[in-house]
């Protein structure tokens, strides 16, 4: 009966963890998720501290997270509609540590910091005008 | 495992880093997949071993998957040992031998149990000719999205919404897989396209027996717990 008791409640147990923890886990195997500021357990668990802190310079932002399986990266990326001005995002850059870089591998700006191997790229987009932050993370940057 | 949130419009793919295009020429392409950042690791590896005094040098090659922010991850590594003195052309055609067959196996194991249980990617029709795509945008053409012509969002989503999701069209080669646009070819199937003439450029490394490439005996499965390590298979 004791035993009975024990096992009842150890499995009661990893059943309450699993219900609590399972939007974690899920979240943690997703290869890729959209989100904006407001959907608060994603905005945490994803976002890097560089993109939650990027100059909103737009009212109309939203975020993406991306988990690249193969050749191995991670790809955060914050979207800004009806704008394409990226002076405030350029300084912010500067202020982080990051210059520009003379190249790239797509056609937009990257950004490097001696403390971080990840590559952020800048694009700007006209008709309709946007602008997209993106941080490339993987084992096999340099 | 690509999602119907994944697609975007064609003309992002040649400055994104995530995302899904259908192009005419290719299929699917994954952007994700087709970045060359193993490419270039591989490749400068391979510049290292050659500018060193050894008569032979070890290049290591992963692919793998990551979860819970890099906590967990799983796949794929092995390493090859080189004779010192190889031209570049022969130093990409080792490299494309290397992704190629590391790509099948890695493919293959995320198509296994436990990791089907998560993924429905392996093999999925997109993910080669991807891999492959990125190779190309190492060793030759940067931007090749000119010559891929890539399909609007509206287009890409017609496709999609046809023929299902393309976690369950498996090519296991690393042919195009192409999908006629159902509005002007009603009732057709996916088929296996030809690769452009850009693409057909670096022959996979086989010459085996000449002692300037040797294989390792055994290919090792890698799992590693823990976000501080990040360097690749181990």
């Amino acid at each position: 009966m004791k035993k009975f008791i024990t096992v009842s409640v150890v499995l009661g147990l990893v059943g309450v963890a699993l219900a609590f923890g399972w939007p974690y886990i899920k979240m943690g195997f997703a290869s890729s998720a959209y989100y904006t500021e407001r959907d608060k357990p994603e905005y945490e668990y994803y976002t890097p501290e560089l993109l939650k802190k990027m100059p909103r310079i737009s009212d109309d932002y939203a975020f993406e997270f991306g988990n690249v399986s193969g050749p191995e990266a991670s790809v955060f990326t914050v979207r800004y509609h009806g704008t394409s001005e990226t002076r405030n995002i350029h300084r912010y850059l500067v202020s982080a540590g990051y210059s520009p870089q003379s190249q790239c591998d797509v056609e937009a700006e990257c950004w490097r910091s001696q403390d971080s191997k990840d590559i952020v790229t800048v694009i700007k987009y006209t008709s309709p005008d946007s602008v997209v932050v993106q941080i490339y993370r993987s084992p096999y940057n340099d | 495992m690509s999602k119907r949130s994944e697609i975007i419009d064609g003309n992002k793919a040649a400055t994104e880093k995530y995302g899904l295009v259908y192009t005419e020429v290719l299929g699917w392409v994954d952007l994700g997949h087709a970045q060359g950042t193993d490419i270039r690791n591989l490749l400068s590896q391979m510049t290292q071993g050659e500018a060193s005094e050894k008569e032979f040098y070890d290049v290591r090659y992963s692919q793998g998957m990551a979860g819970i922010w890099s906590q967990v991850r799983s796949g794929k590594v092995m390493t090859w040992r080189i004779r010192r003195g190889r031209p570049y052309w022969e130093q990409k055609s080792i490299a494309l031998a290397m992704m190629m067959s590391m790509a099948r196996k890695f493919e293959t194991f995320q198509g296994s149990f436990p990791n089907n249980l998560v993924t429905d990617s392996g093999l999925s029709g997109e993910d080669l000719v991807s891999d492959l795509l990125g190779f190309y945008r190492v060793v030759s053409a940067q931007n090749p999205f000119g010559m891929l012509r890539p399909v609007s969002k509206e287009e890409a989503l017609k496709r999609w919404d046809y023929y299902g999701k393309i976690g369950s069209w498996k090519n296991d080669t690393f042919q195009p897989l192409l999908f006629p646009d159902p509005k002007k070819f009603p009732n057709s199937r996916p088929y296996k396209g030809v690769l452009p003439p850009f693409m057909r450029t670096v022959v996979p490394y086989n010459d085996f027996l000449s002692g300037n490439v040797i294989l390792p005996r055994h290919n090792k499965t890698f799992v590693v717990l823990g976000a501080g390590n990040s360097r690749m298979g181990l």
